[in-house]
């Protein structure tokens, strides 16, 4: 494995994605500050605007850095350089997911500050939030293990709709979980079984994605 | 020593089935690889590239086999795609430092040099350069890094005479170093005849032809004939096409000599004329030749 070249990729993927990054980031504090205005209005519009703009940000982040270079044809300029297709998916993969992570980590420690220090808000909702969280982190392992095993716009946008769709239904069965509703209700942060297994279960499934994205990806003989 | 060598090329696809049974590039040669649209020379040269890998055949690159060693061999190879595109909302100074980033043999110096003769702007976005400009930036990041051997995928496509003419110019640049080799692959004959001392036609997937350019344009001449009434005329093994009825007749040959003109005359046929071809005519009748006779 050329590290180096792997190095190379990442910056080009981080430097052609700063403005998106800041963008969400920016976006996803407005929320927060709504949902900090100890207003139930307020406090929804902002669940609301943080969650469209994960979601916006992991869409547009997938399709600009996998499918793009494809519609693009950038992807043939950087298939040209001494790299195998190994190199190539491990980059994109890496740099998919630490861009990713930088909004997304921002707004779990943000959301943690918020919780525990609003009166209003019980701290175990915490626990709910990060739930929450490792879905769309989840979500976007699937549209990224898709656009970069299909590299097709088509596909890209059936797993953004899979995504919103089990999203939804997925806030909807762990909100109405009783071990759950007990757990957002207290003053202080509780890990049941519940919370723990579906955590443990996310992580799993995002460990699942990305590894069958590198299988399948180190099967695949061309590389165009 | 061939810069690149394949034998008994495969490659199926749903559609098109490529073909190639032998194809070499001496070292310090360039080479001129001519076919209509579709006829498998993109996806050769991306086979050369180890970015296609063929279901059977033997690849060898600046002496390493691929796909095995695709990776090492692709930093010494520059190549260029009419397909390919820089990233539009970056500059040409940006790809240049990152290439310069990756290459550690770029060559800042020529990179100036090329700036300048191809007249490009460093600080100016890529998506405000017109195609010509776009090329040249391409073949600037391919150039700059110095690279043993070329591949390009149609590079002159769409270019006004005077972007061609500076393109054409520096490759020719290029093999002022005897190390250095080039493929070139083109629809516009012209730039091949131009600049290209080795050709290869390939047509619907298969390599019609492969051969030193002068012994092509030697050896393909058109014969104008007066054929008085009552000769006919022989089925020779080295005419490629007759056209033509009645008095006068137009032979095509493959393999042309003295002995030809010999031969007709001792029929009774008049000569009136032996033509050369122009490469763009050489390749239109080794290709209607070679579908005529896989018919």
């Amino acid at each position: 494995m050329n590290y180096f070249l792997v190095q190379k990729l990442i910056y080009k993927d981080w430097y052609f994605q700063r403005p998106t990054v800041l963008g969400s980031v920016l976006l996803g504090f407005l929320a927060l500050l709504l949902v900090g205005l100890q207003n139930s209005i307020w406090f929804t519009a902002g669940s609301i605007l943080l969650l469209t703009v994960i979601i916006a940000f992991g869409g547009i982040l997938a399709t600009s850095l996998v499918v793009g270079e494809r519609s693009t044809q950038t992807r043939l300029f950087i298939l040209s350089l001494p790299i195998s297709m190994r190199e190539y998916t491990t980059a994109k993969m890496i740099s998919s997911l630490l861009i990713f992570l930088i909004p997304w980590t921002a707004f779990l420690i943000s959301s943690y500050i918020l919780i525990t220090n609003q009166a209003a808000l019980p701290d175990g909702f915490f626990a709910f939030v990060l739930v929450v969280l490792l879905e769309l982190l989840l979500n976007y392992c699937l549209l990224l293990s898709i656009s970069v095993i299909t590299e097709s716009q088509g596909w890209a946008s059936f797993g953004i709709i899979v995504g919103n769709l089990t999203l939804n239904a997925f806030i909807f069965y762990v909100g109405s979980l009783p071990d759950i509703k007990t757990a957002i209700a207290s003053s202080s942060m509780v890990w049941n079984s519940t919370l723990t297994t579906i955590l443990l279960l996310e992580v799993m499934v995002i460990l699942a994605l990305l590894s069958v994205t590198f299988y399948v990806q180190s099967r695949k003989k061309d590389l165009i | 020593m061939n810069a690149l060598a394949m034998q008994q090329i495969k490659k199926q696809y749903s559609h098109f089935q490529l073909s190639l049974e032998s194809l070499e590039l001496p070292t310090g040669s360039i080479m001129g690889f001519i076919g209509a649209n579709g006829a498998g020379k993109s996806t050769t040269l991306r086979m050369l590239m180890g970015l296609i890998q063929p279901d059977s055949g033997s690849i060898e690159v600046l002496g390493k086999p691929l796909p095995k060693h695709a990776d090492q061999v692709k930093w010494d190879i520059g190549y260029i795609s009419e397909d390919m595109r820089l990233y539009p909302q970056a500059t040409l100074e940006w790809h240049m430092n990152w290439i310069r980033s990756i290459y550690p043999v770029w060559d800042e110096n020529y990179a100036k040099h090329l700036l300048k003769s191809f007249d490009l702007q460093a600080k100016q976005k890529l998506k405000g350069f017109s195609h010509g400009q776009r090329v040249k930036a391409t073949i600037l990041l391919a150039l700059a890094r110095r690279p043993k051997l070329l591949m390009l995928d149609e590079p002159t496509t769409g270019l006004d005479p005077i972007a061609r003419s500076e393109v054409l110019t520096e490759l020719m640049a290029v093999l002022a170093d005897e190390e250095r080799s080039i493929l070139f692959s083109s629809q516009n004959t012209l730039d091949v005849e131009q600049i290209s001392d080795q050709i290869a036609f390939i047509d619907r997937g298969r390599l019609v032809g492969a051969s030193n350019k002068e012994d092509y344009l030697d050896r393909w001449r058109k014969l104008r004939l007066e054929v008085p009434v009552g000769v006919q005329l022989p089925q020779l093994p080295e005419v490629v096409s007759s056209n033509g009825e009645g008095r006068l007749v137009i032979i095509t040959t493959n393999q042309y000599s003295r002995t030809l003109e010999a031969k007709y005359n001792a029929i009774g046929a008049n000569v009136l004329h032996t033509d050369t071809m122009s490469l763009e005519e050489i390749f239109v009748a080794n290709v209607q030749h070679m579908r005529r006779n896989a018919a």
